[in-house]
């Protein structure tokens, strides 16, 4: 009766072709102007990047904006994520690309928050630091549920970044724990046991604040 | 089954990620369990509750119309960093400065394609990490004279660390990391307010490697192989700074 359970999801190490020079071998066309040429490549390599990337737009803004927890910041970050990614798009292996332009716009929020924001990081570390007064007590059923919706939104910002974003990815975007672990690039096991870990701060982040409204 | 096997399998089933079989098993254990039932009906409540009542952001139609302009302009083919979030003004400055650099020292800037070698992602998750939770330095020091003998303490090599503050790379610090199975030292540097990682560690190789630049996720690296030393540098800098740093790094090494 002893069964383990061979957990049947790996991580697969995405490996990229060389798209561009394999492209261009197999046009075989005869060499042209050639910076002609490699504008007509690029305004292809362009147009197959808007094709593959702007459907993934909300995701971006979604997942930026719940780690920056801020409009303006949000924009920003996809902003430039966007111009990054076009420049490492010859590194994208095909697919659906979600989980690939993800990981660029994780990156890049990181990147602006170490350098805009290095002590209010520093304090996402210590949940304890403060809690805000979420939601007021308030009898009517429907504005004590609309209170509930309200404070779990805020739970979630309260969360430590590095679980906020697997939760968002998770729930809200109904990622899988591949694409997970692709754009976060960690293993497949470090987003289980984040999600976990996530899952169970939140549920306490949750009981405190209804514990407060109650 | 027993709740110690299925607990570790509970929020993979819930999200869906068991295959059939194994699905299977865990259902048979929740029919029985109360204990473990609880528990899944409280991770459901959950989400549920995150999906009412969190709100999925949706991209503004303003930033989508940047965005697509953005792609559209030829003015951003293959430019970096002159958007207003990373110092455009540092950018263009450095930009002149790097005209200059570019013709002393006639670097080769492609960038090879990118190519995601294990070690070039484990260098990025560190690099990432040390970003992230603010543990960018465990002995923060500007002076090399502090920083190499707080490593010799702590590894069985010497990590390279230079004072290249004249050349605007200013030492913040060291650290310890783990890549490719083996303690390395993490030497940080600043340039403006770009971070740095440069990891050293003792190569299994001993031929030297010359200095070859990629990209991964949206970061910069530099890596090359001396007298038995491998290197990594890694930041959001472009390349050409980037480059010029592990020119110095490669260079001063020979005083
Ligand atoms: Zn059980």
């Amino acid at each position: 009766m002893h069964r383990s359970i061979a957990f049947p999801i790996q991580h697969q190490p995405v490996c990229p072709p060389a798209r561009g020079a394999r492209e261009a071998e197999e046009t075989g066309a005869e060499p042209e102007d050639p910076t002609l040429t490699s504008a007509i490549a690029d305004r292809e390599e362009r147009a197959s990047f808007e094709t593959a990337m702007l459907p993934h737009l909300d995701a971006a803004y979604n997942l930026a904006r719940w780690m920056t927890r801020n409009e303006a910041d949000a924009q920003d970050v996809v902003q430039e994520a966007y111009l990054r990614a076009l420049r490492f798009y010859q590194g994208f292996a095909g697919g659906n690309g979600r989980g690939w332009l993800l990981a660029i716009v994780r990156n890049t929020c990181y990147t602006w928050m170490q350098r805009n924001r290095p002590l209010e990081q520093a304090l996402l570390f210590d949940e304890n630091a403060h809690f805000p007064d979420c939601v007021r007590a308030n009898p009517e059923t429907e504005l004590l549920r609309r209170a509930r919706e309200e404070s779990i939104e805020l739970c979630i910002r309260e969360l430590p970044v590095e679980f906020r974003e697997i939760i968002v990815m998770r729930e809200l975007e109904g990622m899988s724990y591949r694409e997970i672990a692709e754009a976060a690039e960690v293993p497949m096991g470090t987003v289980m046991s984040r999600l976990a870990r996530g899952r169970k701060r939140l549920e306490r982040l949750v009981h405190r604040a209804l514990g407060k409204a109650e | 089954m027993t709740c110690d096997l299925a607990r570790p399998f509970l929020e993979a089933y819930i999200d869906r990620e068991l295959d059939a079989p194994d699905s299977l098993h865990i259902e048979e254990h929740l029919k029985a369990c109360n204990s473990c039932s609880g528990l899944q009906e409280r991770i459901e409540a959950l989400g549920s509750a995150i999906r009412a009542g969190a709100p999925r952001y949706r991209a503004p139609d303003a930033l989508r119309k940047r965005i697509q302009s953005d792609l559209r302009s030829p003015m951003h083919a293959a430019t970096l960093g002159r958007k207003h979030l990373f110092d455009w003004r540092w950018a263009a400055i450095a930009a002149s400065v790097l005209v200059s650099a570019i013709a002393v020292w006639q670097m080769p800037l492609r960038p090879h394609r990118e190519q995601e070698s294990l070690i070039a992602r484990e260098i990025v998750s560190s690099h990432v990490r040390s970003l992230m939770t603010n543990h960018l330095v465990d002995q923060p020091s500007s002076d090399q004279h502090a920083v190499k003998p707080w490593f010799s303490g702590k590894l069985d090599f010497s990590p390279t660390v230079k004072n290249l503050d004249t050349e605007g790379f200013t030492l913040a610090g060291g650290r310890l990391d783990y890549l490719d199975n083996r303690p390395v030292g993490a030497v940080i540097y600043r340039r403006r307010k770009h971070i740095l990682n440069l990891f050293v560690w003792p190569s299994s190789q001993s031929s030297d490697e010359s200095r070859h630049s990629s990209t991964t996720k949206g970061f910069n690296t530099v890596a090359w192989r001396t007298d038995g030393m491998q290197f990594w540098a890694i930041s959001d800098l472009n390349e050409h700074e980037l480059d010029l740093f592990s020119r110095l790094i490669s260079q001063t090494d020979k005083e």
